[in-house]
């Protein structure tokens, strides 16, 4: 069972994506609005432990929202903002509730136009 | 509004966490746009333009938008997950319409119907467009965002 804050913090990276054609091309958009701006007072730490608290439950993850998407949509989508955020620098779970730091989200790797 | 938002303005809800803004009647004028001459402006008297704007659905250069009972519309150039929603424009009450619109030095672009919290179908959206038409609006060639 996804603990109340985990849930909540869930709902916040779901919202945005939820009239996405494919939820994937809004993890960068999700990312910068919601876990860099400190959304809900969460640091990325505690978004990565609600991440992978709830890829590893049962919880109906689609019906925290109304939305559309499927369960499987839905999953594939948190994957991708869990590794996301385990590429930042120091958002290990472990740390995840402590709050007062936010380590900036580094930009995903482009490919440089020489 | 969808039910499970209910009660999202309540410090420690079982939505967020966190309250989200709701505004009362006299607050959300300063979110009031007016329409004249066929252009928009926003409550300071200013041209409206949402290029500076941005909303979690779509990113930079839209606001979100609401349309009360009586046709007046209140428009945001801000919108933050469990802080600041539709529902905040409207104080948590029902709307004729909800979205997000472009606007640039006063010229409607686009209108949509995006709003998670009222996800109203595209009947509210064509109620928003005959509204603004009546207001002076050209609405012929603003691009219609339906989901």
């Amino acid at each position: 069972m996804l603990n109340q804050r985990s849930k909540s913090l869930i709902r916040a990276l779901l919202y945005p994506i939820q009239f996405d054609r494919n939820p994937v091309d809004g993890v960068e958009r999700v990312l910068k609005l919601v876990v860099d701006a400190g959304a809900l007072g969460a640091t990325p730490p505690e978004y990565l432990a609600s991440t992978k608290a709830a890829l590893a439950s049962s919880e109906k993850l689609s019906k925290l929202i109304p939305q559309e998407h499927s369960e499987k949509v839905i999953r594939r989508y948190l994957m991708k903002i869990q590794q996301r955020l385990s590429s930042i620098p120091g958002a290990s779970s472990h740390s995840a509730g402590k709050r007062g730091v936010t380590p900036a989200i580094p930009l995903p790797e482009v490919a440089q136009n020489s | 509004m969808k039910p499970q938002y209910r009660g999202e303005d309540v410090e420690g809800n079982r939505v967020w966490g966190t309250p989200v803004q709701y505004l009362s009647k006299s607050g959300r004028q300063v979110y009031r746009i007016t329409f004249q001459g066929g252009k928009i402006y926003d409550a300071s008297g200013a041209l409206f333009d949402t290029t500076d704007a941005s909303t979690v659905f779509s990113g930079e250069g839209k606001a979100i938008f609401v349309m009360d009972e009586n046709g007046d519309f209140y428009a945001s150039k801000f919108q933050q997950v469990g802080r600041f929603h539709h529902s905040s424009l409207a104080g948590g009450e029902p709307v004729a319409a909800a979205g997000e619109m472009k606007v640039e030095h006063g010229v409607l672009i686009l209108l949509s119907n995006k709003s998670g919290h009222y996800r109203p179908g595209r009947t509210f959206t064509e109620q928003a467009l005959d509204s603004l038409s009546r207001k002076g609006i050209s609405t012929d060639g603003v691009t219609r965002d339906f989901v």
